[in-house]
């Protein structure tokens, strides 16, 4: 009769062990997936607030210089790493995914800035910033800035720009582009 | 005779089931906690970038102003004013205060002033509710 009594509780507690296995198996589940919604709210967050931040500094880069050219250089100084093309009026700054600026090899986000000439005295930088997993822009702002009519009449258009290269202009963003390819090398 | 007296064993049954209901319990906290300070934070990131845009967008339009005396004193140098003030609405409380001075030798207007005001008391919100309310 003992015996029988022992079989009994040894099957309860069995049945119990299972149960309460299954349950936090469930449990558990949905836990995780909270904490996975988590874990991917924060990292949005955190590209949202970098990608907010870094558009921000160049837009204010951009106002603090008086021409596309002091813009452009400013920026292959400010960002060693960065791939400007004076004569296209446009630059490209490359990010980790800590949201350090790097080589574009080792890039997570990218920064695509083009200059234009919005119209007289006023220039304009088209800012996007890009996840390069996704190709998912992540912000986007125009800044912009106004010139003498002066120096905007030696603003080039879109058009100007691609047809017509100046041999300074050919010296100014070669000096760069080799800039840019011995620092890669060196690296 | 003495009877043998044997000390019955605690049963088992239902340590366990209360072991995972406080588990359980545990994890459920962390992961509400977790998930509340997640969107907390991204409210925090979204209100920044929406900030963000709003000065952007008061400073592009103050650099169009500029721009438009810039154009019209290089048709008539002559008459274009010494300096010129103005502001533009950020936000419902803040503007954007420009004053410009007209500057001969590069034939433009010089930014002197470029000040953000706060129109209304600002108040920092510091609570974080675990709950979240929908706006």
């Amino acid at each position: 009769m003992k015996q029988v009594k022992r079989m009994d509780a040894a099957g309860l507690f069995l049945l119990e062990l299972i149960l309460s296995i299954l349950l936090f198996s469930l449990l558990a589940a949905v836990c995780v997936s909270i904490f996975a919604k988590a874990h991917m709210i924060s990292a949005s967050s955190a590209e949202l607030t970098a990608a907010s931040s870094e558009t921000e500094n160049v837009a204010e880069t951009f106002r603090s210089t008086d021409s596309e050219r002091s813009f452009l250089k400013t920026i292959s100084r400010l960002y060693p790493h960065a791939d400007v093309q004076l004569r296209q009026g446009q630059a490209q700054l490359y990010f980790n995914s800590e949201f350090a600026e790097c080589k574009k090899s080792n890039a997570a986000y990218k920064l695509n800035i083009t200059v234009y000439q919005e119209k007289s005295c006023l220039l304009a930088a088209a800012l996007t910033y890009v996840s390069c997993e996704t190709g998912k822009s992540i912000t986007k702002q125009t800044a912009e800035h106004a010139v003498s009519a002066s120096a905007s009449a030696k603003t080039p258009s879109y058009s100007e720009q691609d047809s017509a290269s100046s041999a300074d202009d050919d010296a100014d963003s070669s000096a760069v582009e080799t800039n840019q390819t011995a620092k890669e090398d060196a690296s | 005779m003495k009877r043998k007296h044997t000390a019955s064993r605690p049963s088992p049954f239902g340590f366990v089931l209360l072991l995972i209901v406080f588990l359980t319990l545990a994890f459920f906290t962390f992961a509400a906690i977790s998930l509340s300070t997640a969107i907390h934070d991204k409210n925090v990131s979204q209100s920044l970038s929406k900030h963000s845009t709003a000065y952007t967008a008061a400073a592009n339009q103050a650099e169009e102003t500029i721009a438009s005396f810039n154009c019209a004193a290089a048709s008539h140098p002559q008459s274009a004013a010494k300096t010129k003030h103005f502001s533009i609405k950020i936000s419902k409380t803040q503007t954007l205060q420009v004053t410009c001075r007209w500057d001969a030798d590069t034939a433009s207007y010089q930014t002197d002033v470029w000040k953000v005001e706060n129109t209304k008391d600002w108040q920092s919100e510091t609570h974080l509710p675990l709950i979240i309310e929908k706006q």
